[in-house]
């Protein structure tokens, strides 16, 4: 602090805290701020970059969700290029009332372009209204020349199935924006919307006409409330054929939420009974536990587990068969007995192996799960013969094509691919050699049951399947009657699998034998044998000339 | 001197890029062209073939047959149906399904 006198001035020095220093740290300073502004941009790029990175691995679903969708879908076509599915333009015309200049003059040239439609009501409101959606050509013209601006024109596209009913199950149906709601339209949307490219599917219009065709008539003949039946390349698991009964008309557009019209060949899960127990001499046969020789003495009539019990469905049986007449001859506790020897683990890698316990990978979203429960000593001798297990028939048809192909892995597809990969060898190569010549037997053989589809010339083997409808608490009355076939035995070529959901027995209906026999009238039998393979030696003789000409 | 051996394959490769790029526009413009009328083109031949389809499909067929062929056309039976093949200049014929029963 300075302080003045008027004689003397004293003056002290200054002492300050401030002292100027050289500033050597300058540069310092500028190089914080440089790595600070580095570093700001060094968070900002890793941001960004793995932002980048996130979107690369998200590239199509992100697609999807950016893209605007043109009006353009491209066509589906089945093997042999005939077109299922195609998007033609349309223009559908409405009015905004609010531009409206004469309403009344308006309305009246509205009546006599469309004398039907009465639009007094919602020219008066201020909403916009659809005049005519998909309107055509000529009264599309009739109405630019009234040069009335009030009138919008929206171009949208209407997908057209050709084959109406056919394919309606498979293919779906897309919504009024263009996008896939159901089967391969709302599987492949984004394919079908990006690509100019056709989808080609492995699907031969003739024959899934030929086999709708006689699953339209075995409703008339065993009142069923529905069918369904696959059939598959056994080879590459291409499907030819998928029919599901009840179907609709794709070109009507309906919404369909009632519950017959289920897919009953990919989403419906059933108990499909003795079709199993090919299964069962399979994985036996697989694990060395059997052969077709190999005997079973002393088979009980019936046995009990857990409080169930167990019989066969014909108490004339023998109670000394072979392998191989157990399954000829549909036998319940000879089943029971195999897979009793084949173990829950073996019998369950098995399952495994052939898709039956796995969810499978499919075309289509509509697919079923396999319900089974645990596994225990009951359920195995359950499952030996087909019971206390609902699947699909996509995985039995499967199945059947591992089975008798030689035991090569396959994945169904609609899909038709360029090349072809050989299937890994998943069974055991002695599976198919001795299997395949006792399903022949089934068919060939008088003891067999499903004498009826014996159609000469094309060598058909196969296992029935007659199973109750399970109810809650027990099993009601109701059949689910299945055939699963493989053709021609001796160098299987096509799985065919036909069921009949619900069918009742016909007294009235005519069997006309193969074999020459006298025709028969009056069957009270509600089996496998006496509907479905009916129905499935039927639709191998239409199908089979072109199967054999054209594959 | 040197700067001009420079200069002068410069300016021609400037020249020659200019060239070929406008002449690869044009090219570009062509291509576009050629794929928009393959593409109505094709548009138009979808219509035909929608049409082909719908009137050949199996279920017109049998309509078609009811009406205009109902006892002439009869259901192949696979046994009789044969492949002829030539082979080396003489012609074969064999069974379509060759049964092995």
């Amino acid at each position: 602090m300075n302080e003045i006198n008027e004689k003397k001035i004293l003056l002290n020095d200054y002492n300050s805290e401030f002292s100027y220093n050289e500033n050597k740290s300058n540069i310092r300073i500028s190089f914080e701020r440089i790595a600070f502004i580095f570093f700001v941009f060094f968070i900002i790029a890793v941001i960004f970059s793995s932002k980048v990175i996130l979107l690369s691995l998200e590239d199509k679903v992100f697609k999807k969700k950016i893209l605007k969708k043109e009006n353009f879908r491209s066509s589906i076509i089945d093997k042999e290029g005939n077109i299922l599915a195609k998007a033609v333009p349309v223009i559908n015309i409405g009015i905004n009332p609010i531009l409206v200049i004469d309403k009344e003059k308006l309305l009246i040239t509205l009546k006599l372009l469309f004398p039907k439609k009465n639009f007094q009501k919602q020219m008066y409101d201020k909403k916009f209204f659809y005049v005519q959606k998909k309107i055509s050509q000529e009264k599309l013209e009739k109405i630019i020349l009234l040069g009335d601006k009030s009138f919008i024109q929206e171009e949208k596209i209407a997908r057209i199935y050709p084959n109406g009913e056919l394919f309606s199950h498979v293919l779906g149906q897309i919504d009024d924006n263009n996008n896939g709601i159901s089967g391969l339209e709302k599987t492949f949307d984004y394919e079908l919307t990006t690509s100019r490219n056709s989808l080609t599917l492995t699907l031969d219009t003739d024959l899934q006409y030929l086999i709708r065709e006689e699953l339209l008539k075995s409703k008339y003949i065993f009142q069923n409330i529905g069918s369904a039946a696959i059939l598959m390349d056994v080879h590459t698991g291409d499907i030819l054929s998928m029919v599901s009964l009840p179907d609709f008309d794709l070109n009507k557009r309906e919404k369909i939420n009632d519950l017959k019209f289920i897919n009953r060949a990919t989403k419906g899960v059933y108990e499909f009974g003795s079709v199993f127990k090919t299964f069962t001499i399979a994985a036996g046969i697989n694990y060395g536990v059997i052969k077709p020789e190999t005997e079973f003495k002393e088979l009980k009539k019936r046995i009990v587990c857990a409080g169930n019990s167990i019989s066969n469905y014909d108490d004339k049986i023998p109670s000394n068969l072979t392998a191989e007449e157990i399954l000829i001859r549909s036998v319940n506790i000879g089943s029971a007995r195999i897979a009793e020897k084949i173990g829950i683990d073996n019998y369950d890698k098995f399952l495994q192996a052939i898709g039956i316990l796995t969810n499978i990978s499919f075309d289509i979203e509509e697919v079923g799960e396999t319900q089974m429960g645990r596994w225990g000593k009951c359920k195995l001798l359950t499952v030996g013969f087909g019971h206390g297990i609902a699947t699909t028939l996509l995985q039995l048809t499967k199945g059947y094509s591992i089975v008798s192909n030689g035991g090569f892995e396959i994945f169904p597809t609609l899909i038709k691919k360029d090349k072809y990969k050989n299937g890994k060898r998943i069974l055991n190569k002695e599976v198919s050699k001795k299997l395949n010549p006792i399903l022949r037997k089934i068919v060939s053989t008088e003891e067999g049951t499903a004498g009826f589809a014996n159609v000469k010339g094309y060598e058909i083997g196969g296992k029935t399947g007659t199973a109750d409808i399970a109810t809650i608490g027990g099993y009601s009355n109701k059949k689910i009657n299945t055939f699963a076939s493989v053709f021609p035995i001796s160098k299987p070529k096509f799985a065919l699998v036909v069921m009949l959901d619900e069918p009742k027995a016909n007294k009235e209906f005519i069997y006309h034998y193969r074999d020459g026999r006298e025709p028969y009238k009056g069957n009270w039998r509600n089996t496998a044998g006496w509907t479905t393979v009916w129905i499935t030696g039927q639709i191998i003789e239409k199908i089979g000339p072109i199967l054999a000409t054209k594959y | 001197m040197r700067k001009l051996f420079f200069f002068i394959p410069v300016i021609l490769l400037i020249i020659a890029t200019t060239f070929t790029k406008n002449s690869t526009k044009q090219l570009d413009k062509k291509i576009f062209e050629t794929k928009e009328n393959l593409r109505v083109l094709q548009d138009k031949y979808e219509l035909v073939m929608l049409e082909y389809n719908y009137l050949t499909s199996p279920k017109k067929l049998m309509e078609y047959q009811k009406k205009y062929f109902d006892n002439e056309l009869l259901e192949a039976d696979i046994e009789s149906l044969n492949w002829i093949e030539n082979e080396d200049k003489e012609i074969k014929i064999k069974k379509v399904v060759i049964n092995n029963e």
